[in-house]
């Protein structure tokens, strides 16, 4: 029915041919192989965060990896979703680490453009707010110098040919975040908002339009409301962002695909499954128009990977929010060597013990929690009696694994914060320590590696932490 | 009026886009569909009352009679169906006392002229006590018990469908897990479980010729974004013009989302906050006209008969309900600010014997707006003044007088959002031992405040004032009011929302008669 040429030819207004062109019509949508084939498209690389590293420069070498990977590909033009630099470096360090970064990037085969994260604007010091836009004036004049609409206001647009790309600016409000802090800071204020309006309007005509920008000020639903509803109204085929340092599919509304993507030599704040947002990548997303886009993660390991869902990212936000909750794992459970014995206290002798309080099941999923231990130098203490306390664990499954059902020892929990229930129930697993393998000495880590694992709507995931205890020596 | 002005151009915004969704239906009916069925989409709007909660009021007595005044309301016009989006009754008491109350309440409703229809809310099902997720069932089965002699589907399971002039209505279920909100909690428990979503699929696909769908559920599940989506996706596919909820006992309009409305009704009869009307002061019923899909109205009816009044948009309330938990923060003033009379003098402690200062600390700025703060004094009987009333330099954008400051957006705030604020300094734990009707002269003195991670060991002050006999001696159980309101210009116009804290004068041991 659907001969090679027959949607390009004109079509005499009878009614048998309108009839012929609706089933055409409908072909073409029921088959988005067969229009993509014939389809004008945009191919854009992505690529993710490099900050928040303790080591910039082993992030700007993923960089290097990301931009060798994305120069294979055949792209149209290349987006980089912001956090370049440290901008709580001083001015001259800025501008050394900027020209490093930026070198990079232009290897690559086509132009590419940069939305400002957070750590390219933000001053040093937290202050929500904050009146400084010393690094941001910084970061302008850097960025300003390639792009020079950037100089004057740090959201601009362009075009690729038919398409149109705006890149939005998510911080008219310095030290804000739509998770955390006073997430009403966390918006497109109205000056922007004019700015979008105007410019949607000046190219609404174009085949697809392209937003991106920094954090997923979506996650703000009150703030974002208003960009949305504007966005609507144009062919917006698709809004990107970074921050997170993991990536995540948030779907399509109005037809408009939300996404983010993970860090590229970011951070990697999640240690656990690759789909939990371990892995850098950098993507390709495929624009053809609304509502036809497809998104390709290409890992920098070579693997296999694709977007998770946001349903089970938020879920592991969640899991990652009540690890946050062991920074003071070591002061709670203090190990000291006393004549070859480890003791909890140097005065009164009593054996040492570890408690883990701080784990409960902050989602709707049941969750696997398993404990391993490890010292290093390895071998020098071994577990004594470890044991899950009664009733805590849906299931035991060993004295150092066990099943917590959904919501157990949890007060509250979202993916901004997470308290478990420390007060009123007791440790969820208790430990004696054993000398062993020639026994410690002071110095002698101790390793407690937790994993959570839950499967979620996209299969199993899981994310691990290693609070630890450095055995320390009497006085 | 800048209120009036920003509703007016909200309402003639959707007729706009309901004069374009017509003449689309229209094209399209005039090409290879037919007309028939589209055309008598037209004849006329299904005209649906909802009525909001009733409940988590002092005086569940009460609540009725404003329930009463809302069905008066609903009775002169000219109604095909009335929704109730739950929390009808008191689960909490004894099974009896649900019963009577159940069996008060629906005889009102059933005062109406239309059928009504309803989905639990969580004070109609959660057990006594607050456990999530509690495993404890049985006020549920009891509702479930009490309703499904009137629906009888409801009995198998608290969520179900029925049609109504050729518009379909679904009431989804909120508490497949008990005790668990969107807001608060762990919201990830707040969602449609599979089990739900299977039926709903089934429902949807079986009803998907009708001219529309409005779906009605007790909590707004959507705050809950991630666990929404699905919902929402299934939701699209068919024309489903609107999705109503309840919980919030404040209004606002969600605007839409492919082609769906979303919107909260506010309480009628159940707990509402103190400020401007527009801030969710207000008992009201609603009236949905519902045409189709991207057609549906929305009209406010106050129960006391002005009106109607526009919804608030979400934008504003979620800033409304951060200063609201801003001022929950209050719940211990009474015991934090005490005074005693000692001798005929006012004095801070019996022993000390120092003038008295009142001092409040738990206030900053937790939107992005600017905000107004005014403390209004009040004693009664008259004859305890303020003295030297002062904002703490540094604190204000702009000091206006002793009691009134602008505060910069997010001034004094770590974090703020719908669910929690957390004021720098404030530690937000309770002082305990916790006494559920604080009584400054009763109550034992608090322990030092609990240790606060991310606080400052001292809470940096707003403001504070002495305290003055204004004549003679004030007689002890003289009570303080202070009332605090917040005020900010919003998206939709100047909203503000009050709290009033009270302590009172108590006599120091020797003076007790």
């Amino acid at each position: 029915m659907l001969g090679p040429k027959s949607h390009a030819n004109p079509v005499p207004p009878t009614l048998d041919r309108w009839l012929s062109l609706a089933f055409a019509l409908l072909l073409l949508v029921s088959l988005p192989g067969t229009a993509a084939a014939a389809s004008p498209a945009i191919k854009i690389g992505v690529i993710g965060d490099q900050t928040f590293s303790t080591n910039l420069q082993a992030s700007y070498g993923v960089l290097q990896q990301g931009v060798n990977v994305l120069s294979n590909e055949d792209l149209d033009v290349v987006l980089h979703v912001g956090d370049l630099v440290e901008s709580s470096l001083s001015p001259a360090q800025i501008t050394a680490d900027f020209n490093q970064a930026t070198a990079i990037l232009d290897q690559l085969p086509v132009d590419w453009f940069l939305t400002a994260g957070d750590h390219d604007v933000n001053p040093p010091g937290f202050q929500q707010d904050s009146s400084d836009r010393s690094r941001e004036q910084l970061f302008q004049q850097l960025y300003g110098a390639r792009v020079p609409a950037f100089a004057v206001n740090p959201y601009y647009s362009f075009d690729v040919g038919d398409y149109h790309f705006i890149s939005l600016y998510s911080f008219n409000a310095l030290h804000s975040d739509s998770r955390f802090g006073n997430i009403f800071l966390s918006r497109i204020y109205d000056d922007q908002f004019a700015f979008l309006q105007n410019d949607l309007n000046a190219h609404k005509d174009a085949r697809a339009i392209i937003v991106w920008v920094h954090q997923p000020l979506w996650y703000h639903v009150s703030g974002w409301q208003r960009v949305h509803e504007l966005l609507a109204q144009y062919p917006v085929a698709a809004v990107i962002s970074g921050h997170f340092h993991y990536n995540q599919d948030v779907g399509v509304l109005d037809g408009i695909r939300y996404i983010t993507v993970g860090a590229t030599g970011g951070f990697k704040n999640k240690v656990g499954s690759r789909e939990a947002g371990s892995v850098d990548h950098v993507s390709v997303v495929t624009v053809r128009k609304p509502g036809d886009v497809d998104v390709e993660l290409l890992a920098l390991d070579n693997l296999p990977l694709t977007l998770t869902p946001r349903m089970d990212m938020d879920r592991v936000q969640a899991l990652d929010v009540q690890f946050g909750n062991f920074f003071d794992f070591a002061q709670r459970n203090p190990v000291f060597l006393q004549n070859g014995q480890l003791v909890k206290s140097c005065t009164t002798g009593e054996p040492a013990s570890v408690q883990i309080t701080q784990i409960g099941n902050p989602i709707d999923l049941s969750l696997n929690v398993k404990i391993t231990f490890t010292t290093n130098p390895a071998g020098k203490v071994v577990l004594s009696s470890p044991a899950f306390t009664p009733g805590q664990c849906e299931q035991v499954i060993s004295n150092t694994e066990c099943s917590l059902k959904r919501t157990a020892r949890t007060f509250f929990s979202n993916y901004s914060s997470v308290l478990i229930d420390e007060f009123f129930s007791p440790p969820l697993w208790t430990t004696g320590l054993a000398p062993a393998g020639g026994g410690p000495q002071p110095g002698t880590v101790l390793n407690f590696n937790i994993k959570t694992t839950f499967t979620g709507t996209s299969g199993t995931l899981f994310l691990e932490t290693t609070p630890s205890i450095t055995v320390q020596a009497c006085p | 009026m800048a209120v009036a002005t920003a509703r007016f151009s909200r309402r003639r915004r959707g007729q706009w886009i309901s004069f374009l969704a017509i003449s689309a239906t229209g094209f399209l009916c005039l090409g290879a569909f037919g007309c028939a069925s589209s055309s008598a989409a037209y004849r006329r709007s299904l005209v649906v009352g909802i009525v909001g909660d009733q409940t988590l009021s002092p005086d569940l007595q009460a609540s009725y009679q404003v329930l009463q005044q809302g069905v008066s309301v609903l009775s002169d016009l000219d109604l095909d169906v009335v929704l109730h989006v739950g929390d009808l009754v008191e689960s909490g008491l004894s099974p009896e006392e649900v019963r009577a109350s159940f069996a008060q309440a629906t005889g009102i409703l059933d005062q109406l002229p239309a059928d009504w229809f309803l989905t639990a809310g969580d004070h109609d099902v959660s057990p006594p006590g607050y456990s999530p997720n509690s495993s404890d069932r049985s006020r549920e089965k009891l509702f479930q018990e009490l309703y499904g002699e009137r629906v009888p589907a409801f009995r198998q399971r608290p969520y179900y469908s029925f049609d109504v002039k050729g518009v379909h209505f679904v009431a989804l279920y909120s508490h497949q897990a008990l005790q668990v909100d969107p807001r608060w909690g762990d919201i990830f428990l707040a969602r449609i479980a599979d089990d739900q979503l299977a039926w709903l699929r089934e429902d949807l696909a079986a009803h998907r010729r009708t001219r529309a769908i409005v779906v009605f559920l007790h909590q707004p599940l959507w705050y809950h974004w991630s666990g929404w989506r699905r919902v929402h996706a299934l939701l699209r596919q068919y024309p489903v013009a609107a999705v109503v909820a309840g919980h919030f006992h404040y209004d606002q309009d969600e605007g839409e989302l492919d082609g769906i409305r979303y919107l909260v009704v506010g309480a009628t009869g159940g707990s509402i906050k103190e400020g401007s009307q527009d801030a969710g002061n207000l008992h009201h019923v609603t009236l949905l006209r519902v045409a189709g899909p991207r057609q549906v109205e929305v009209e406010l009816l106050p129960v006391h008969g002005e009106g109607p009044v526009g919804l608030t948009p979400r934008e504003d309330m979620d800033r409304v309900q951060a200063l609201d938990v801003q001022l929950g923060n209050f719940f211990d003033f009474s015991l934090r600010e005490r005074l005693f009379l000692k001798d005929g003098r006012l004095v801070d402690t019996c022993e000390g014997a120092q003038p008295p200062k009142v001092q409040i600390s738990q206030i900053g700025n937790p939107i992005d707006l600017p905000l107004e703060v005014t403390i209004d004094f009040r004693s009664e009987p008259p004859g305890v003044a303020l003295d030297s009333p002062h904002f703490l330099p540094g604190n204000c954008r702009e000091a206006r007088s002793g009691t009134e400051c602008l505060l910069a957006p997010a001034a004094r705030t770590d974090f703020s959002n719908y669910s929690s604020v957390q004021i720098q300094g404030v530690c937000p734990c309770a002082p305990g031992p916790s006494c559920f009707n604080p009584d400054p002269c009763t109550c034992p003195l608090p322990p030092p405040p609990c240790p606060c991670a991310l606080a400052p060991p001292l809470a940096a002050l707003l403001w504070e004032s002495g305290l003055v006999a204004a004549a003679g001696p004030p007689p002890s159980g003289t009570v303080l009011s202070f009332r605090v309101r917040t005020r900010f210009a919003g998206a939709s116009g100047p909203l503000f929302l009050d709290k009033s804290i009270q302590t009172r004068v108590c006599a120091c041991p020797a003076e007790v008669p």
